[in-house]
């Protein structure tokens, strides 16, 4: 795999087209899990979002329905290709709960954004 | 599904990346709803019971990531990795010169040709398609476009279409395989370069090439707001399009 296209399991990049600069750009990908939670071109920095609400909504039913189908998928694998299930074992023990911390990481960013702007307009309001 | 009994190869065109960007940021390896784009072409063309041959052209440098993602996300189906060209009309070639064999032994009757980041395809679409270009030689799924207007040179508009007889024209196309190598041949002997393969089928043969209704859902991923748009469809069918 070149290695580009994935430096971490939540941020992607591609080529896509760009509703501003109108031509194809390189853009930013940022995932939480399998949800897409948001581009950004990388010319002119045009951002798409999905609703923060329905992302966690999504994520979370998404994060459920991962964990209740891991082990049949993890079987398969194993069936598949088992001297490589066995050596990624040690290694996935110790980065899955990383990885999943990285992919949480857009939703926990909306949250301490959002929980930031309470407390301003709380401040404003003398709170 | 099997309505016609013809045996079927499908190539999927996954060889695009923009070249400004070079082929390891293709977006047709980007993930979509828990597979990456182009798994969802795949899955639903291994569904269709007469393909038997599939095809999957890609760039040098992105064979090892095709190559580890249809063992993860494709494992039941049988999917041949070749190297694309520079161009789709190169990749589509590639693809046709892979099969040449086969068809001219005849154990290839229908080619079909989908662009690999068109993830939404229905295997009955697929199915229609297969049926007409076994009929009549090549067929094409297109929508209707209406509310068409005709702009002069400066920008004037000279007259108005509420329906028009154009269509905007997707993939997977199918096509009679003998007639397509022919007309790929025909093409790279004269160094005729075409838009998409029904251009160079009817530049290069007889063959009738007839409008299958296309599907909204078949979107080509262009913009981002495609990838949230095709991720709430897959979401909306179940992950499975009929």
């Amino acid at each position: 795999m070149p290695a580009d296209v994935r430096w971490s399991d939540s941020v992607y990049r591609a080529g896509l087209m760009c509703r501003v600069c109108r031509d194809v750009e390189l853009h930013e990908l940022r995932y939480a899990g399998r949800i897409l939670a948001a581009s950004t071109c990388l010319r002119c920095g045009a951002v798409v979002k999905h609703d923060e609400g329905d992302l966690r909504k999504a994520y979370l039913r998404d994060l459920e329905s991962r964990l209740r189908t891991k082990p049949h998928r993890m079987v398969k694998r194993a069936v598949r290709h088992p001297a490589k299930f066995i050596g990624h074992l040690p290694s996935a023990i110790i980065h899955k709960p990383l990885s999943l911390l990285e992919e949480a990481k857009p939703l926990v960013g909306s949250l301490a954004e959002r929980a930031r702007l309470l407390g301003r307009a709380n401040q404003a309001r003398g709170l | 599904m099997k309505p016609t009994g013809a045996k079927v190869a499908a190539v999927v065109l996954a060889g695009g990346g923009g070249t400004r960007f070079g082929g390891s940021h293709n977006k047709v390896y980007l993930p979509l709803a828990g597979r990456r784009v182009v798994s969802w072409s795949l899955m639903a063309i291994s569904r269709v019971p007469c393909i038997a041959r599939i095809v999957l052209t890609v760039r040098p440098e992105d064979r090892g990531l095709a190559e580890e993602i249809l063992d993860r996300e494709v494992p039941d189906a049988t999917v041949t990795i070749i190297e694309g060209g520079d161009s789709r009309h190169a990749s589509e070639y590639n693809a046709l010169r892979h099969l040449e064999a086969d068809v001219r032994r005849g154990e290839i009757d229908i080619v079909v040709i989908h662009d690999g980041a068109r993830p939404l395809i229905a295997p009955s679409l697929i199915c229609e398609l297969i049926d007409v270009a076994h009929d009549v030689g090549g067929a094409v799924p297109g929508l209707p476009i209406s509310d068409v207007a005709e702009v002069d040179g400066e920008s004037r508009i000279r007259d108005r279409f509420k329906e028009s007889s154009l269509v905007r024209v997707q993939t997977p196309q199918a096509f009679d395989a003998r007639l397509l190598l022919a007309a790929y041949t025909a093409a790279a002997a004269e160094g005729f370069t075409g838009s998409d393969t029904s251009s160079c089928i009817e530049r290069f043969t007889d063959a009738v090439v007839k409008h299958v209704p296309g599907d909204e859902r078949n979107l080509k991923l262009t913009y981002p707001q495609d990838l949230f748009l095709a991720e709430q469809i897959l979401a909306a069918s179940g992950y499975s399009l009929q």
